[in-house]
Order: structure tokens, then C-alpha cells, then sequence
């Protein structure tokens, strides 16, 4: 428990002084809202019903770019070489790294929901919007830091990563579309609670997964 | 064994085109278009065993560390992509007949698609990985954690589409059709097992050429 | 071995793309009720022309891998008989 504070600090402490994930991401993501914006121009009198669609795809693009940061940081200095020689269970490893890249991600969230909110002109600040979004991003952190570790070590891994994740978060962008459109349109709880529960079982079974895989990813 | 096995393919596929396309009788609303079904069916169901097998090899090979579970992972996985295309393409030709469109986002179609994606990042994760035993531990990762995914993937679309679908919009009521006569029920299973035989066949060959090739490397890193 | 799978993806790629005129083939007039036999054949010719293609492709594929392997195998024994010699 402590190793895994300790990581998790650690990468805190890198990117509060550093500042080199979460805000290249956040304008990242936010110029995908904006793109997005632009091309749904002509149809302006859609955009409620897409609205949920270009949120999370903006959020998936951002999210794939951030995972693949956390990483290369860690290689760049070679932290992943001190991480790996100390006395820790790669569990640790892998629940430190998975719980920062959680953490980047859920702020980087939070920054662009009240953009989007106000670009759109749609009230996202609903409780079953933030449930979705932090489990949704639970989702894509467990399983994106165990491919990003992968695509580490891997020729053409700006391009891998992508083609790696985005096939098996399809039930995760998915659940999350379906769960936000529910609350958009006014449904009580009950709308977005089956996607939530989708959600909260993809985050079980991967972080599990995750958990049981990582060491034989990292392993030299 | 092989030259048996390929021998009592070879008859068993003649006979199976025989079936399928000259014995057994068209449907009622597909009419000959029925006939499709016959080598759709059993080149998905083949897909997903070669998948299954994937998926098994992986945990052997990461559990038991044998190098010949990832080999047999490998071939199995290349011969599933080349079914799975197969399946996407007769699918959809399948679904111009029957429901009017090219495609339709239904749980099967789109569960097909995205373990078709599934494992075509397979076959590049096996070219750009590092050599030897790290590479195939990459693969046998995104080998479990890609089959644990497809039941996923298939609940969730089903999930989002049950209100119903928008096809056969054109107004065709072959929208169903039901394995009508015995002819027909026989002809279904003759295919699925000549094509199981075939995928067999394939599987075996392509795991010896992969010994070999594996062998050939080492002893070139050995001795060169 | 990385060569392998890179080349057969531009196969399965290239099987798309030759099922394409099959598909346009196919084109015609959408049915209503009952799919006329003389509509639903070439569909029938399609799946079956490409389902063939494809397994003769992988059967070529193969069939180029084995003779690649026998060439690795002939210069592997010509570099060890050499070797044994010096």
C-alpha cells in the first residue's frame, strides 16, 4: 500500500512540477471538441443528439494521447528501470501507474465538461454524466496501461496503441454514449443505470486482467 | 496423417459443394440466395473457434511457458483473420439478400467487426513487437484480454438495440428464414464440419511451417 | 518471422479489394418479398468466388513461405558444411 502511494505521488509530484501531461492532453482534446464542432456546422440542429458522441470521442483521442505519455516519460528518464529493480509486486506497478493515469485523465475530464457544456449549450453537469465518466475512465486507464506499457517496447507505437485500444473500449465508449444521452434527454437514473453497471463489470474484469497480465508485459 | 486428412477434405469439400449448391433446396423467401448461408455459417463459426484456440494458447503458453503454445497461437490466429474476412465479406453480401443493406449495426455484425479489428491489431502487434519470448508474451496478453472482450462487446451492442433496428427498409419480408427441410439442416452440418475439417488442415500446416521456421532461425543464431 | 505477418496483411487487404467487383456485380434493384432466383445468384457467385480466392491465396502464401524456408534450410546446411570444413 505504501509502494503504491509512493508511485502514485510520485507521478503526482512529476506533473504538477512538470506540467507535461495533462495540459498538452487538455488542449489536445479541447481542439478535437472544436474540429468537431466546425464539421457538425451545417447540421447545428443535431448537435443535441451527437453531443454525447463527440464528447467521448474527443475524451477517447485525448485519453489514448495521455496514456502513451505516461509511459515514454518513464522510459525517456529511466524511471521504469527503478521502478522495476525495487522490491515491489508488479501489481503495485501496475495499480500506481493505472491509478495516475485515472487521475491525468479525470482532470483533463473535468477541465473540458464545462467547455463542452458551454460550447453545446447543454446542462452536462448531471450526477449520472460524472458516475459514467469516472467509471468510463476507469475502464480506459486499466486497460490502457497495460497496452501502453506493451506498445512501449514496439515498432510504430504511436499507431499501435490506438489500433490496440480502441477495438476493446468499444463496450466502455459505448456504455458511456448511450449512458450520457440517457441523462441529456431527461431520464431518471434508471436510463443509465444498465450502462453503468456495463461499465463498472468491464472495469472489474479488466483491472483483474490488468492486474494478473502487467508483470509479463513488463518483464525483460 | 496430413495427406490422409487432406485427402478426406478434399472429398468431403466436393461433396459439400455438391450439397450446397445443387441438392439441397431453395428457401422460400431467399430463394437461391439461401445457398450463401452454407458458407457463411461455417466460416464464422470456424473464426471463432481458430479465436478460442488463440485464447487457450495464450494462457498455456503463459502459463507453461512452452514455446510451441505460441506458435500454435500464431497460426491460429492468422487463419482466423483470413476466416473472419471471408465472414465479414459473405455476411454482407448475405445481408444485401436478406435485409436489403451492405451492412447493419446489429450485436453480430458489429461483434464480427470489432473481433475482426480485435485480431488484425493481433497480426501487427506479432510484426512490430520485439523478437523472441517478450513479443510472444505481448501477444498472448492481447490474446486473452481480446477474447475476454468479444462477449463484452456483444452484450453491450445488444444492450444499446433493443428498441428495434432500422433495416430491411426497402420493404423485403426475407428478413427470416428458417432451415425449412431436413436437406437443408444436413447440408448446414456437412459444411460446418468439412469447413472445421479445412481450418484443421490449415491450423496443422502452417503450425509445422512455423517449427521449422523457428528452428532455422535458432540455428542460424547459433551458429552464423 | 515479423516479415510474415506483414505480408499477409496486404493480403487480406487485397482480398477486399478484389471482392469489390463481385460486389459491384451484385448491385441491382432492391427486392420486395420474395428474392428472385435470377437477384440472388450472383450473390451466391460472389461469396463463393471470393471464399475460393481466398483460401487459393493462402494456399500461394503458403506454398511461397515453404519455398523461402527451403532456401533458409539449403544456405544453413551450405554454411555448416563449410564451417565443419575449416
Amino acid at each position: 500500500m505504501r509502494a503504491l502511494l509512493s508511485i502514485l505521488w510520485k507521478d503526482l509530484l512529476l506533473e504538477i512540477r512538470t506540467k507535461e501531461t495533462v495540459t498538452p492532453v487538455l488542449v489536445f482534446a479541447l481542439l478535437v471538441v472544436v474540429i468537431f464542432d466546425f464539421a457538425l456546422e451545417p447540421r447545428r440542429d443535431l448537435i443535441v443528439t451527437v453531443a454525447p458522441g463527440v464528447l467521448w470521442a474527443s475524451i477517447t483521442f485525448a485519453g489514448v494521447l495521455g496514456l502513451s505519455r505516461t509511459f515514454t516519460l518513464e522510459q525517456e528518464r529511466g524511471g521504469l528501470q527503478g521502478l522495476m529493480l525495487a522490491p515491489i509486486g508488479r501489481e503495485v506497478i501496475y495499480l500506481g501507474k493505472f491509478l495516475s493515469s485515472f487521475i491525468f485523465m479525470l482532470a483533463v475530464e473535468a477541465a473540458i465538461l464545462p467547455v463542452f457544456s458551454a460550447i453545446f449549450n447543454l446542462p452536462f453537469f448531471l450526477p449520472q454524466v460524472w458516475v459514467q465518466a469516472i467509471l468510463a475512465t476507469l475502464g480506459y486507464a486499466a486497460v490502457g496501461t497495460v497496452f501502453a506499457a506493451m506498445s512501449l517496447n514496439t515498432r510504430a507505437r504511436d499507431i499501435m496503441l490506438p489500433v490496440l485500444f480502441f477495438p476493446i473500449v468499444v463496450p466502455v465508449l459505448m456504455a458511456a454514449v448511450e449512458g450520457t444521452s440517457a441523462a441529456l434527454r431527461g431520464e431518471s437514473w434508471s436510463g443509465a443505470l444498465r450502462w453503468i453497471q456495463l461499465t463498472a463489470a468491464f472495469d472489474i474484469i479488466f483491472t483483474v486482467l490488468g492486474a494478473m497480465t502487467f508483470g509479463l508485459v513488463l518483464k525483460e | 496423417m496430413l495427406s490422409y486428412l487432406i485427402v478426406l477434405g478434399g472429398a468431403l469439400m466436393v461433396a459439400n459443394l455438391f450439397l450446397s449448391l445443387v441438392w439441397s433446396p431453395p428457401d422460400v423467401n431467399l430463394t437461391e440466395g439461401v445457398r450463401i448461408f452454407y458458407f457463411h455459417a461455417p466460416v464464422a463459426w470456424v473464426s471463432f473457434l481458430a479465436f478460442f484456440i488463440v485464447f487457450v494458447a495464450s494462457i498455456l503458453y503463459l502459463t507453461r511457458k512452452e514455446q510451441r503454445w505460441d506458435l500454435l497461437a500464431n497460426a491460429s490466429a492468422e487463419i482466423g483473420v483470413l476466416f473472419a474476412t471471408l465472414m465479414l465479406i459473405s455476411g454482407s453480401l448475405f445481408a444485401r439478400i436478406a435485409w436489403n443493406v451492405w451492412w447493419t449495426w446489429d450485436p453480430r455484425l458489429t461483434t464480427a467487426l470489432i473481433l475482426w479489428f480485435i485480431y488484425v491489431g493481433y497480426l501487427m502487434l506479432r510484426a512490430y513487437a520485439p523478437q523472441g519470448a517478450q513479443g510472444a508474451r505481448y501477444a498472448a496478453v492481447l490474446g486473452i484480454i481480446g477474447f475476454v472482450d468479444v462477449p463484452i462487446v456483444y452484450f453491450s451492442v445488444r444492450l444499446r438495440t433493443l428498441h428495434p433496428r432500422p433495416i430491411g427498409t426497402g420493404g423485403a419480408e426475407a428478413d427470416t428464414f428458417n432451415l425449412a427441410s431436413p436437406e437443408m439442416v444436413i447440408t448446414l452440418v456437412l459444411s460446418v464440419l468439412t469447413f472445421t475439417l479445412l481450418f484443421a488442415a490449415l491450423l496443422w500446416l502452417r503450425y509445422r511451417m512455423k517449427e521449422v521456421e523457428e528452428a532455422t532461425e535458432r540455428i542460424r543464431r547459433d551458429y552464423a | 518471422m515479423p516479415r510474415l505477418t506483414t505480408r499477409f496483411l496486404p493480403l487480406a487487404l487485397a482480398l477486399l479489394a478484389w471482392s469489390l467487383p463481385a460486389l459491384a456485380l451484385a448491385q441491382g434493384e432492391p427486392p420486395t418479398g420474395q428474392v428472385s432466383p435470377e437477384r440472388a445468384l450472383p450473390f451466391v457467385f460472389a461469396v463463393f468466388a471470393v471464399t475460393w480466392a481466398a483460401f487459393f491465396g493462402y494456399a500461394l502464401f503458403m506454398a511461397r513461405r515453404q519455398r523461402d524456408l527451403q532456401r533458409e534450410v539449403q544456405a544453413l546446411r551450405q554454411m555448416l558444411e563449410k564451417k565443419g570444413k575449416e
